[in-house]
């Protein structure tokens, strides 16, 4: 029986209510700021979606799965071999790559000329600014 | 053998002395090299979430390109209540850390205790489920259903619902995505309530039952864990 820490369950619990609260607020903060300071813009230069709360949402989620996982399912004290097998579905972020990749390339190049008017003019301030 | 043996230590003897550790039961038992003292039960619900984890993959990664190719998909935000599937967020964390709690207090053999945190996180789950089927419901009665979403201002007088002429992604993946997660959030707390009169059942918290608590305890830190994802992806982004 593996000795449990509940000092670090806890800090991982008000970690992950903390992030949560994070994530919701951000598409809140998406609408309200979002054309603000440029920056639509700035999260479409950066990111390549032209929501640039996409990305961190992404990320804040990765972080968060990946903290249940070390601590609640107590990978972090398994074998490197059981690890990596616990790893393995996140091999669907390769997929998720590629598919990303392949639509934006139509998104941007195959079909310029068939972009809705927001993500038109967007695209025009893009071709501008360089 | 003498006590000198033992007292020598391992060092001096390299590995022939194992069979000195043992008390005249053959071999003694080693940790695996590649999985260490894991059980197997353990490794066997491993790879079952890493087969149900590819699954949920692959019905995000069709969610995902269904909504990268559509440019016209709505904001979630203007559909979904954020803030309600937050809070729903918020329990089934908690109940995770009910889940290691009761583990914890399983380890120091604090049979009440282990019930108790146990039942908390059974309970969790069900108030999850409540949200999600109040949040079905509400839904539906505004127009967003399986096979299609259909906007109260595109309704005729009089009419209450109609199927959507062309079958619109967005509620689709959402019920499919969700209501897949919601399936697995009913099968954990049956799980738990199964491992919940299991334990009431029995006077002793033996190791075997606390192998099986830790395995339940996986798949529903499993759960939690996809609801991360899923919450994001879904409703979030």
């Amino acid at each position: 029986m593996a000795g449990h820490d509940r000092k670090t369950y806890i800090k991982i619990f008000l970690t992950l209510t903390i992030l949560t609260a994070i994530e919701v607020a951000i598409p809140f903060i998406d609408r309200k700021y979002g054309g603000k300071f440029g920056a639509r813009e700035a999260g479409l230069f950066l990111t390549f979606t032209p929501r640039w709360s996409s990305s961190m949402l992404f990320m804040l989620s990765i972080v968060k799965a990946g903290l249940v996982g070390l601590y609640f399912m107590h990978l972090k004290y398994e074998t490197k071999w059981l690890k990596f097998i616990a790893m393995l579905p996140a091999i669907a972020g390769f997929y998720a790559v590629m598919m990303c990749g392949e639509a934006f390339y139509r998104f941007f190049y195959a079909n310029w000329n068939m972009l809705d008017p927001v993500s038109q003019e967007l695209l025009d301030k893009f071709v501008a600014a360089r | 053998m003498s006590q000198t043996h033992a007292a020598a230590g391992h060092d001096a003897h390299g590995h022939n002395d194992h069979g000195h550790d043992d008390h005249g039961h053959g071999m003694p038992a080693l940790p695996d090299a590649g999985f260490g003292t894991a059980t197997n039960g353990k490794i066997a619900m491993w790879m079952f979430l890493v087969t149900d984890g590819l699954t949920f993959a692959g019905l995000l990664l069709g969610y995902g390109y269904l909504r990268i190719k559509n440019t016209d998909w709505p904001n979630p935000q203007d559909v979904l209540g954020i803030a309600l599937t937050g809070i729903a967020t918020f329990l089934l964390i908690c109940s995770s850390v009910a889940m290691v709690m009761s583990l914890a207090a399983a380890s120091e053999n604090n049979r009440s205790g282990m019930l108790r945190w146990l039942f908390l996180t059974a309970l969790g789950g069900m108030a999850f489920l409540g949200i999600q089927a109040y949040e079905y419901n509400h839904n539906i009665h505004e127009g967003i259903k399986l096979w299609g979403m259909v906007k109260p201002e595109h309704l005729e007088a009089g009419e209450k619902w109609k199927f959507a002429g062309v079958p619109d992604n967005f509620a689709s993946t959402f019920y499919l995505v969700t209501g897949f997660h919601g399936m697995h959030v009913t099968t954990g707390v049956i799980y738990l309530l199964v491992m919940f009169f299991k334990g009431l059942g029995q006077k002793k918290i033996t190791p075997q039952y606390y192998n099986l608590l830790e395995i339940a305890g996986l798949f529903w830190h499993f759960v939690d864990l996809v609801w991360i994802l899923v919450f994001t992806f879904i409703y979030l982004i």
